[in-house]
């Protein structure tokens, strides 16, 4: 995620996240006078990112359910429990997959506000 | 990169002056300490002054630099760290702005003038750019490449934006000389003392900017054993950090998220790539689960593309992408090691080893 640490799961999550509320962020800078074209168009080349990366998730998950032959995998694995093709099968929507780490994200973000609350409150007044 | 002067002329591009200093630390850099004096000296905005602390060099990269017209110190005996070199430089700043450049890493002709726009607010106390491996042939600089591409074009910006920078980069950063000073410079207490530094001034009030346009090319680790003491060093400089800093940033809004979420990321993440997914390919007999691997190639692809194109290096892009993965396999391995050493053993490293 960060230059020498490893992992793109919740943080790559959270990153997109941040990035598509970046217009909304900057429409009540707009509204203030805070903001201007040069911000925009930064606002602009991480939404297109964003919704790239998106995208192309979308792309690999389709393209694991809907391309690759049953038949190849079983023939691989000797199994379909974990293939993709499985889970289309058992009606999972591949926008799910996607989503799967968004709980955990969000626990992560609430215990850290916790922890804060929880210091706040221990610190001596 | 390739019109410099020879030693003693002077750059032709020397049309502005500005109140900075830039401290440039060196412990036996005699093949490269010249071009990173020679990119400072020809940049649109040259510093006020240059001082190359020679760290009692054995290979007479005091006296090269020398040659090149720029202030050289040289403390009694070695300081032992880049920090320690760089205070020891600190107390001879005269100017209000004070620069830190690596010894192996040379900028962009505008680099420094682009940068500094960054702390016409006055708020503004330190200022980071961009970084690119200035080589990019082997496995290791090719996933290094891969890592600067994504973190420089897509989350540094976002970090940027919401005006919490992780990290003002100890290769290519400013600050001003006052604010540098009262925090006793670079402290030594962490082998991450940009990310010490950052995080300090932030729980202070401070603002700290990212500037993508001011780029520099650092010389990376070119081999394992090189890349291995850069990581040792990065990874538990991040642990000594969070174990230092929790407390404070929990009340600096965005970055106890962005901490929080990279320590957990980083934590599960190789406790999957280093156990979960190996395990549960052999247990299963389902090798499928080895695509959990390459499984976020679509979101590492989409912003280097994105960065490769601009800068016309798609082929170079595409071709050092496998070398990210495994770079970030051997990241896991660091990173766990640095957490059971520091957190569990509660071991500090206090050995600094340089990464070339």
């Amino acid at each position: 995620m960060n230059v020498g640490l490893p992992g793109t799961g919740i943080g790559g999550l959270f990153y997109i996240i941040m990035a598509l509320m970046m217009p909304f962020h900057e429409a009540v800078l707009t509204i203030r006078g805070q903001s201007n074209w040069t911000r925009w168009r930064k606002v602009g080349v991480m939404q297109g990112i964003a919704f790239g990366i998106i995208g192309s998730l979308w792309g690999t998950v389709w393209l694991l359910t809907n391309l690759i032959p049953t038949d190849l995998v079983e023939s691989l694995t000797g199994s379909t429990s974990f293939s993709a093709s499985s889970l289309t099968r058992l009606g999972v929507p591949p926008a799910m997959l996607g989503l799967l780490a968004l709980p955990t994200l969000l626990v992560v973000l609430l215990a850290i506000e916790g922890m804060r609350l929880q210091n706040n409150h221990r610190r001596p007044t | 990169m390739n019109t410099m002067a020879l030693p003693g002329t002077h750059p032709v591009t020397q049309k502005l002056t500005s109140n900075l200093t830039i401290i440039v630390p060196a412990f036996n850099e005699v093949e490269i300490i010249a071009d990173t004096i020679k990119s400072l000296q020809f940049q649109t905005m040259p510093a006020a002054e240059i001082i190359v602390v020679d760290d009692c060099s054995t290979d007479g990269t005091g006296d090269i630099a020398r040659a090149y017209g720029v202030t050289v110190v040289r403390p009694p005996t070695n300081t032992g760290s880049k920090a320690g070199a760089q205070n020891y430089a600190l107390e001879l700043v005269t100017t209000n702005l004070t620069m830190a450049i690596d010894a192996d890493t040379i900028l962009a002709p505008d680099a420094i003038e682009i940068l500094l726009r960054a702390l016409d607010d006055p708020e503004v106390v330190a200022a980071c750019g961009s970084v690119l491996p200035r080589h990019v042939h082997t496995l290791w600089e090719r996933g290094r490449y891969i890592e600067y591409l994504l973190a420089f074009t897509f989350y540094k910006p976002i970090q940027e934006y919401y005006e919490k920078p992780l990290i003002s980069s100890g290769c290519f950063s400013v600050y001003r000389t006052e604010v540098l000073r009262n925090n006793q410079g670079w402290n030594r207490r962490t082998m991450a003392e940009d990310m010490d530094l950052t995080w300090t001034f932030y729980q202070a009030g401070h603002k700290v900017r990212f500037v993508p346009e001011a780029v520099c090319y650092p010389i990376e680790p070119h081999s394992f054993p090189f890349m291995r003491r850069q990581l040792k060093r990065w990874s538990h400089g991040f642990i000594q950090n969070v174990q230092l800093h929790w407390r404070g940033i929990l009340n600096v809004p965005c970055l106890r998220s962005l901490v929080g979420v990279a320590m957990w990321d980083a934590v599960v993440a190789s406790l999957a790539y280093l156990f979960l997914i190996p395990l549960l390919a052999i247990l299963t007999g389902n090798p499928w689960f080895l695509l959990g691997y390459l499984i976020d190639i679509p979101a590492v692809i989409i912003p280097v593309v994105y960065a490769a194109i601009a800068r016309r290096e798609l082929g170079q892009a595409l071709t050092s992408l496998p070398s990210f993965f495994i770079l970030r396999l051997v990241n896991s391995i660091f990173i766990l090691e640095a957490l059971w050493t520091e957190m569990v053993l509660h071991r500090q490293l206090k050995v600094y080893e340089k990464g070339h």
